[in-house]
């Protein structure tokens, strides 16, 4: 069976798939041979004991003495490679080798160390020695060369990624949502993650408040979505949410937020921050941009050129 | 010849017994409390010195040094006196050593819970208590060391020279990693910084495992196997070459639990290539304690001592293959900080120590009492119970931990983390929790199985007396009789020549490790924007020790993707060069906090330890809230800082004349922050008032603890500021 699946994978050329999977048929082929072989066996089994029937007591007798030494001797081989892997006496050998030492009526035997522990040992040895030259004789990768080749494989391969996928937003690609669907889930977003910060009705508690027109960094769609995604001032404001909410769920969590623009929470805190005015009319994308680079490198500015 | 008669000192194994199993259930039940906590966070709310980070270092402390120590001395006093034939050395020796161990397992039991804690992994007591060890282990090797020098056996059999290495070791080890200046009575720095603190703190971790949860046991394996099997003890060779094997291989290995941390590569490396190597010295032991067994199985199938004894050798069969194995690089990227470390060393516990540690009481017990076992159907099942128990324990934890691990790494093809927050990682793995609670619960039914079948033994039996024996004197050996003596067979009648060797063969490995890095100038590459913490943040840290938050986070990003992504740029070892002592952890059961300074507000910071459940719905951290009532203690700062100045961090003398200063001010703006939350406000005034027309006296949130450790976690990871250059090129 296994020659004949051996066989069958050499022979068929499945490219980088296996034959096995690339061709269903061979599991047809392989059960039918294994039915088969069962079949031999059967036949041969049924003929051995018609023929056993049929012979005299003395042919009984030594036809049974023939099998008993045959299966004594089946994988003889193997068992004399376990027995030498093992290297030890037998119970009834013990005799031989018991040391003449008595611990507290404890003995000892002679027997020698085990051949597969042995080479066990010493392959563990080679290991390591080959282990150790790896990193330190010959250039082996060491840890933060491995951490660059990790970052780098990663980068290539979000690149590659964007350059085909659809619907991705970004700080500048990010747009208003108004539809009843989007709102909807940025209302579930916001009660789950959110509102233990702002409250339910964003009406702010360890957060500010979310329905006036105060905005400590930047009011509108944009700045908000680069609020979330960064996170606020550093030690004051809140944490970076992009690696828990993907940019198109910071899309509807924000616009969510901006629907609560002007509704009367139940215990409003103070304004922080100053009015926002859209600054799109007179200033288009070219504002957002340099505040978005701004608000990375440091957040004194931000507030300043934000609100400007 | 004469031959002298003496008396075998047996009332000092039974004393040792009994504490094994007295600490036993206590250190068990413990541990069982806190796998609850998992489940019931707040199962002992607003009772500080029953919370969890204070309990933790309280279960594997009496797990390992008083219910294993106590089996330790029990079997050794026992076997060492009839290998050598003779009484122990010195009673007052073998008295103080019991009482001094039992003294110092009290006082740690006393000291953990009220925070008093050096947060080393089994080093968390304090310097009296260290001291007291030091003398007691020593107490312990003299007797063992007189008693063999009036032997009346002339060779030392195995078991005597792994109960030799394992005295010498322990005591080189805990000394070494001991090392601590005071500040007072209960309160020390270790002497080592971050990187280095690190390596000789993990160089001791290790081989605490090697040298007093197995070598010792390995030695008690020797003799109680033997005689509980009445079978020769299979080959003398293999009890050579892998007795100096495993002791000259272990000591390297430490590094292992520091893979992709601060520790230098080639540190690291050698842990890895030791450990491996380890495989068959380990593996030596397991084989011998099994072959010995050979043509006794007939007896294990009825006998519940050696049923107990087999399931012991196999567990430390598994624990020691799977020990290196978790050491190459790429499983331990997988494994470390994770339940499936949990797991290993809970087989090796309970397995290896617990059941042979049973199997030995089973065994020793009716001895002792000259009379048969109460009841060998309890000890049967008994078996059961604790084999399944420890099935129900270890399994469940292996699949949370490499569910976890596997949760941490999972990217989305935009480069999003799958599992961003933490939470979802923990709430994925609470029904592993909730099964490892229950084999936990199991494992204990059978220990008390055990003290009910030892107490009706002991009612039965009669009293326990000193047992007569005899033997003649050693007389000198003559030329004649040695002349064809093997080399080893020459040591094994050479006591003393014999632990000089296996002490040097210990003291290599650690050397080679440990030395480079107190000596070498640039071992730790040094980083100018580093700089040592604040007076309040230094309070805060002491805070975050008291409270054994190491015990749940570590501080030690690790340069993967994953972790950067999650965690932020990661650690380098010039970062922690101020830390006296570490606190990367060893276990992430909630996320590294190594650069959490600045992530949240103070607010949030305040609102988490209140009660983490608001601000992380789900969390199983539980409330602190006797940090935000405590008001902080500032009298030793300045005694602190001085400390520290000793120990090589750079303050000046103004900073330390203005520390109370210093504290006021970063309180004063910490409290200023937190005013922000209405919330808070509110509350505050209404305790305020309330305080002050109650007559007692108010403390400012300035001065309180929480704003301590508010002060220092907004510190964590902040002195270096990295630039998020990926997110520069997006937007331009």
């Amino acid at each position: 069976m296994v020659i004949a699946f051996v066989l069958l994978e050499v022979t068929i050329d499945g490219g980088d798939q296996m034959a096995i999977e690339k061709y269903p048929i061979i599991w047809g082929v392989l059960a039918m041979l294994a039915l088969f072989a069962a079949a031999v066996e059967i036949v041969s089994e049924s003929l051995k004991s018609i023929m056993f029937r049929g012979m005299t007591p003395e042919a009984q007798e030594r036809y049974l003495e023939k099998e008993a030494l045959r299966k004594e001797n089946q994988f003889s081989g193997i068992k004399k490679l376990m027995r030498k892997l093992e290297g030890s006496k037998s119970i009834e050998e013990e005799g031989e080798i018991v040391l003449d030492h008595n611990y507290d009526g404890i003995k000892e035997l002679d027997n020698k160390l085990p051949p597969w522990w042995l080479y066990g040992f010493y392959i563990t040895i080679i290991f390591a020695g080959i282990y150790l030259a790896r990193y330190h004789i010959f250039d082996g990768v060491s840890t933060s060369e491995e951490f660059e080749i990790e970052m780098e494989d990663a980068r290539l391969a979000i690149e590659e990624y964007k350059k085909t996928a659809k619907d991705l937003v970004d700080v500048n690609t990010v747009e208003l949502l108004t539809e009843e669907s989007d709102l909807a889930a940025g209302k579930v977003i916001f009660e789950g993650k959110c509102a233990v910060c702002h409250k339910n009705d964003g009406g702010g508690g360890i957060g500010p408040n979310l329905t006036d027109q105060h905005w400590i960094l930047g009011g509108g769609i944009k700045n908000v979505f680069q609020t979330i995604s960064e996170g606020g001032r550093d030690g004051k404001g809140m944490v970076s949410w992009k690696s828990e909410l993907s940019p198109a769920e910071m899309a509807q969590v924000g616009s969510y937020i901006l629907t609560m623009q002007g509704t009367t929470p139940a215990e409003p805190k103070a304004p922080e921050g100053e009015i926002w005015v859209d600054p799109d009319a007179e200033a288009p994308a070219e504002e957002v941009m340099e505040t978005v680079v701004d608000s990375i490198a440091t957040e004194a500015e931000i507030t300043m050129t934000d609100n400007e | 010849m004469e031959v002298e008669k003496f008396y075998y000192d047996n009332k000092i194994v039974r004393s040792f017994l009994y504490a094994t199993i007295f600490w036993g259930i206590i250190g068990m039940s413990v541990g069982l409390l806190l796998a609850f906590m998992f489940l019931f966070p707040n199962l002992t709310e607003n009772i500080s010195w029953l919370s969890f980070g204070r309990l933790r270092p309280l279960h594997t402390n009496a797990v390992i040094f008083a219910f294993v120590g106590n089996a330790i001395f029990a079997g050794v006093y026992y076997s060492l006196q009839r290998l050598l034939k003779a009484r122990m050395w010195s009673n007052f020796l073998s008295k103080f050593n019991f009482w001094g161990w039992q003294l110092i397992i009290v006082s740690a039991a006393i000291t953990l819970p009220l925070g008093y804690t050096t947060s080393k992994e089994y080093a968390e007591l304090e310097w009296p208590i260290d001291i007291a060890i030091a003398l007691v282990w020593v107490a312990f090797g003299a007797n063992m060391i007189g008693t063999i020098l009036k032997r009346r056996q002339r060779h030392l059999y195995v078991a005597i020279w792994f109960y030799l290495a394992t005295f010498v070791t322990v005591a080189v080890l805990h000394i070494v990693n001991s090392m601590e200046l005071p500040v007072h009575a209960l309160k020390s720095y270790s002497a080592y910084a971050g990187v280095q603190d690190a390596l000789v703190q993990w160089w001791y971790g290790h081989n605490a495992v090697a040298f007093f949860l197995t070598t010792p046991f390995l030695g008690l394996m020797y003799y109680f196997v033997p005689k509980a099997a009445n079978r020769p003890v299979y080959s003398y060779k293999l009890s050579i070459v892998h007795f100096w094997s495993l002791i000259f291989i272990y000591i390297w290995a430490g590094p292992h639990h520091l893979l992709y941390s601060a520790l230098p590569d080639w540190a690291q490396n050698l842990g890895v290539a030791f450990s491996v190597m380890l495989i068959a010295p380990s593996w030596g032991g397991m084989i011998n304690g099994l072959l010995t067994l050979r043509g006794a199985w007939d007896k294990v199938r009825t006998s519940p001592v050696l049923k107990f004894m087999v399931v012991a050798i196999t567990g430390y069969g598994m624990a020691t293959f799977e020990g290196p194995m978790l050491s190459l690089k790429n499983v331990n990227a997988i494994a470390h900080f994770t339940d499936w470390i949990i797991a290993h060393v809970h087989v090796g516990a309970l397995a290896w120590n617990g059941f042979l540690a049973f199997g030995m009481i089973y065994w020793l017990i009716p001895k002792l009492v000259k009379s048969p076992l109460w009841s060998k159907g309890w000890a049967n099942a008994h078996f059961w119970i604790g084999t399944l128990g420890i099935i129900l324990y270890a399994l469940p934890l292996y699949v949370a931990g490499f569910v976890q691990a596997f949760m941490w790494k999972q990217f989305n093809p935009d480069g999003t983390l799958v599992y961003g927050n933490f939470l979802e990682t923990v709430s994925e793995i609470m029904p592993m929790y909730w099964m490892r609670a229950i084999g936990g619960s199991m494992y204990i039914l059978g220990a008390i199985m055990l003290l009910v079948n030892v107490v009706m033994t002991i009612r039965s039996g009669s009293k326990v007396t000193d047992e007569l024996a005899e033997a003649a004197p050693l007389k000198r050996v003559t030329k004649r009789r040695t002349a064809k003596e093997g080399y080893h067979t020459w040591l094994e009648r050479r006591p003393v020549k014999l632990t000089i060797y296996a002490t040097i063969a210990i003291l290599i490995g650690g050397m080679v490790q440990i030395i480079p890095s107190l000596m070498v100038d640039d071992y730790v590459p040094k980083i100018t924007s580093v700089k040592p913490y604040t007076a309040l943040e230094l309070e805060g840290r002491d805070i975050y020790i008291r409270e054994s938050c190491n015990a749940c986070h570590s501080q030690m990003i690790r340069p993967f993707r994953s972790e950067v992504e999650r965690y932020g740029e990661y650690s380098k070892s010039g970062e922690y060069v101020y830390d006296h002592p570490f606190l990367w952890g060893s276990k992430r059961t909630g996320p590294d906090l190594f650069r959490v300074g600045g992530k949240y507000s103070d607010n949030w910071h305040f609102n988490h330890f209140w009660d983490p459940q608001t601000t992380s719905p789900g969390s199983i951290m539980p409330r602190y809230t006797w940090l935000i009532k405590n008001s902080l203690d500032k009298s030793l700062t300045e005694k602190k800082m001085e400390v520290m100045v000793s120990l090589g961090v750079p303050y000046t003398e103004e900073e330390i004349t203005a520390a109370q200063e210093s504290m006021l001010e970063q309180g004063t703006q910490i409290e200023e922050n937190l005013f922000a939350d209405p919330d808070f406000v509110k509350t505050y005034e209404a305790d305020k008032q309330a305080t002050l027309e109650s007559g007692e006296e108010f403390v400012d949130m300035r001065n309180r603890e929480v704003v301590a450790l508010i002060a220092y976690l907004q510190r964590l990871g902040t002195d270096i500021k990295v630039e998020n250059n990926e997110e520069v090129t997006l937007n331009q």
